[in-house]
Order: structure tokens, then sequence, then C-alpha cells
């Protein structure tokens, strides 16, 4: 019984804090862009840059919360499994080594929300629940 | 004059050391900074006299100019300051280290300019302290100053293989030309060693390559390099070759990096390597230690004796207050003859100094 309670518990704390995670965020692209779904895999890919362009030829643009935004947190953790240093550390190689430089950042869900309608290769995240407003799409993320 | 130019660019990188936050403007600016206050033991290392300095520095501010998603200009001039070292009397306050143009086409990244050289796990950014465990890229492998270049007058291609793969390849190659500052030592009237003097010589027809093996484990790659390259004056004039080897595993508790190379330049053949290891106790503090070698052939001598060129090991502990703000501590002994003072060329006595470094790094 004390081993069923302690699995259960183990269970719990490795299931819980994904499960939060992947409700903190919301994907979001133009709704001009086809695409329904993509893999945690290929969202990472997306916003590390490097994919770069859509199935369809266009070039693909990430949006970022502020690093102090909670949606981002969970999205580092769910979609790169890193923590947002972790993600920051990673583009101070880019820069430094002169390869890249992060994608643009918004300061709000309105803000990420508005560039991704008014930019047809747009893709971000917004915290859940955040409203979606015309011009926009969810995008499912499957692992 | 010096030290205003230097506040100055200090006191500007400072205070432009916000926390980055991507902007959505045609130009960027980033930047970075280290100061750091040394000591030696024994006499004098890379520029750390027995009775300290603080001159002891390295920044560079970077603009980024986006002229579309796919063709960028990039511009950084850098600061770095040696201390005593004579490897740094003469050179500028700020010079131009990065002047290229940049076009991304799908995996393929063309450059053209004056750019960073893609060797190893640390040249490209061997002056960034907060990407650097130690104030420095390990000094046996990287060097300093001396007998290296960071950056290439010329072109280079980056091409990402199987990028979708697990097992994925990017493959780097370069060409152009450098300057190089390389180290010779002085002796005086009665063949006693007095000096090292630093000699810039020009280098040519320089071609090399580097390829990083990405492994589905994230953060675990292994790389190699090669060179080659024509030195076309001074005491080590001739055709140099280069290769290299690199290990390089991260993961959340402990980053583990093993690097290997060999020069082949004329009369001597130059091997060195590192291995480090850096413990991850919490998120923000490491504890850093590591093994560094070199040694020298003298190739054209009877009998091609080979001597250990340097032996040193490191200690150090490092605390990221952010991944953008890092204070280091850090203790190094050596015994070979890399050092300022004593001045032991091959032949004579090793030298043993030992020394320490307290720094903080910033980035923006």
């Amino acid at each position: 019984m004390r081993l069923a309670i302690l699995s259960l518990l183990v269970l719990v704390g490795l299931v819980a804090p994904v499960a939060a995670q992947q409700g903190g965020y919301t994907v979001i692209v133009n709704e001009a862009n086809s695409v329904a779904t993509l893999s945690a895999e290929e969202v990472s890919k997306i916003f590390f840059k490097k994919t770069h362009r859509w199935t369809n030829g266009q070039d693909v643009v990430p949006v970022d919360l502020p690093e102090s935004a909670p949606a981002r947190e969970a999205f580092s953790a769910a979609v790169h499994d890193k923590s947002v240093g972790a993600v920051r550390a990673f583009w101070q190689q880019q820069i430094f080594s002169g390869r890249a430089v992060p994608p643009v950042e918004k300061p709000s869900d309105e803000q990420v929300v508005a560039f991704v309608r008014a930019t047809p290769g747009a893709i971000g995240y917004v915290s859940a629940g955040a409203p979606i407003s015309a011009g926009v799409r969810r995008v499912q993320i499957v692992r | 004059m010096r030290n205003v130019l230097s506040t100055g660019f200090v006191l500007v990188t400072l205070a432009l050391a916000t926390p980055a936050a991507a902007q959505e403007t045609k130009l960027q600016v980033h930047g970075y900074l280290t100061q750091a206050y040394g000591a030696a033991h024994g006499g004098t290392f890379l520029g750390i006299p027995e009775g300290g300095t603080a001159d002891y520095r390295t920044a560079a501010l970077q603009l980024r100019y986006t002229m579309t998603p796919n063709d960028q200009f990039v511009w950084q001039f850098s600061h770095r300051r040696l201390g005593t070292s004579p490897i740094t009397v003469g050179e500028p306050e700020l010079k131009v280290d990065w002047l290229f143009y940049s076009r991304q086409m799908g995996n393929l990244d063309l450059r053209v300019g004056r750019l960073p050289i893609p060797a190893g796990i640390y040249n490209e950014v061997r002056d960034v302290g907060v990407l650097l465990p130690l104030y420095r890229a390990p000094y046996d492998f990287y060097l300093e100053g001396a007998f290296t270049s960071e950056t290439v007058d010329g072109l280079s291609a980056g091409y990402h293989l199987f990028a979708d793969a697990p097992w994925n390849v990017e493959v780097s190659l370069f060409g152009g030309r450098y300057d190089m500052t390389n180290s010779n030592t002085s002796y005086d009237s009665v063949g006693t060693p007095i000096a090292h003097t630093p000699e810039v010589v020009n280098v040519d027809n320089a071609l090399g390559t580097q390829l990083w093996l990405n492994t589905p484990v994230d953060g675990v790659r292994a790389g190699f390099g090669a060179s080659r390259l024509d030195v076309q004056s001074g005491d080590f004039e001739g055709k140099w070759t280069e290769w290299h080897g690199s290990l390089d595993a991260r993961t959340h508790w402990a980053t583990l990096q093993a690097e290997y190379r060999r020069f082949a330049i004329p009369d001597v053949n130059y091997t060195a390597g590192y291995v480090y290891a850096g413990f991850h106790a919490t998120p923000q503090l490491t504890l850093h230690g590591q093994m560094e070698f070199s040694d020298v052939v003298l190739t054209t001598a009877p009998g091609a004796p080979k001597f250990d060129y340097d032996r040193t090991k490191t200690i150090g502990v490092s605390y990221a207050f952010r991944s953008d703000l890092v204070m280091k501590g850090e203790y190094h002994a050596t015994n070979g003859h890399w050092s300022d003072a004593p001045v032991s060329p091959i032949g004579y006595p090793l030298g043993k100094v030992s020394y320490f470094l307290v720094s903080f790094s910033t980035s923006f």
C-alpha cells in the first residue's frame, strides 16, 4: 500500500508539471497559414530559427513573449524542454558567434496576436485563455 | 587617453547592458563585457603580475543591420586589455573585430568580409565571458594573441546537413587571409632569455573547415576541424597545417568537454589538449575543473626531441545571477614555457607560475 501511494505521488509529481505547462500557453499562426497541427519539436526548431520556411515556401517569422511572461516559461519548458535562461544562453551563443538573433519579442498577448495577424508567416504563442481575435488561428501541438 | 577611452567604452557597455530583448528594428545592438582582477605567484602569466592587475578585460559592441530576413550586415568592434602582457602593446583601444555581410539561403549560410573563424568549441566566442566556463578558453588549445587568429578576411560557408534528422552535421568552410601576432624570445648579449617579443606576420591562403556531428542526445556533439595557411614572414615563415577534434557534452547537471589539436609548422610540431568538467550544483552555481597540456617536438633537430611545453591545472567556481550576468573565481597552476616571466624557452627550466582571476561578465 505504501509502495502504491509512493508510486502515485511520484507519478503525480512527474505528470502534473507537464500538464500545467502545456496548459499555460496557446500557439497561434496567421489565419492565412493552413497548418493545423505541429509537433513540439517542429515548433522548437521554428523558435530556434532552425526551420526557415513553411511548406508553402513562405518565410517563418516567430514572435516571443518577454522572458518574464509565465506563458514563455511554460512554452520554453514544454516545447524546448529548457528553462528560459537556457534558451537565452542559446541565443547568446548565436549572437556572439555572429550567426543569428532571437525572435522578435512583443510585450503582451495582445501585441503578439496583433503581430501574428499582420504578418502572414508569423507564429507566436499567448497565455492560455488569452482572447484570440479574428485573423489568427490556434495550432494544436502534438507530441 | 588610453584609460579615458577604456573607461568610456566600459561605461557605455555597462549602460547598455540590460537583459537582452529581441528588437524588431532593422538595426540591433548587442555587446559583452568581462572585467577581471588577477594576481600571480612565481612570475607573470599572460600579463598577470605578482602585484596584481585590474587592467584585464574584454568587451565588444556588435551592430547588426537586417536588410531582409535573409540578408544581414554585422559589424563588431572590440576592446581588450591583458595587464602587462607584451602581446597587447600597440594594439588599438578599439579594433574592428568583424565586418561581414551574411546571406542565409535555407540551410546554407554565406558570409564575406572579416568574419569569425569556426574552430573548436570556443574560437568564435572566445572573448564572451558569459559563454565561457572560465575567464578564457583553454590557453594551450586556443592560445591568445600569439600563434592564432580569431578572424579571417575572406569568406565562409556553413551548411546544415540532414537538419531534420536526429544525427545531423553542421559543416563550415572558410578561406582568406589575416594578420597574426607571433611571439619570439629575445636574448641578451650572453644568451640569456630576457623577454618575449611580439611579431606581426602576414598569413595568406588560409583554408579551413569545421564539422560538428550533433547526436540525438540534446547537448552532445563531436567535432573535427582542419586548416592550412601560409605564413609569409618572421621566424615561423612557411606552410602550417593544423587539425583538431572536439567532444562537447552539456546536460542540466554537468558539462564535459575535451579537445585535442596538432599543429605542424616549420621545424616544430605543437600538440595541445584539455579536459574540462563543470558540475552545475544549482542552476546558478557551477564548480569547474580543467587540465591542459601542450607538447613541442623539434622536428628538424637531431633525434626530433619532444618537450613537455606546458601542464596547467585549474579549479574555479562561477555564479550566474542570470545567464547574462556571471561572476567567476578561478585558480590556475601552470608548469611550462608560456609564462611572461620567468622567460623560459625550450631548454630552460619550466616556469611554475600560479595565478588567480576574479571576474564578472555581462552581455546584452
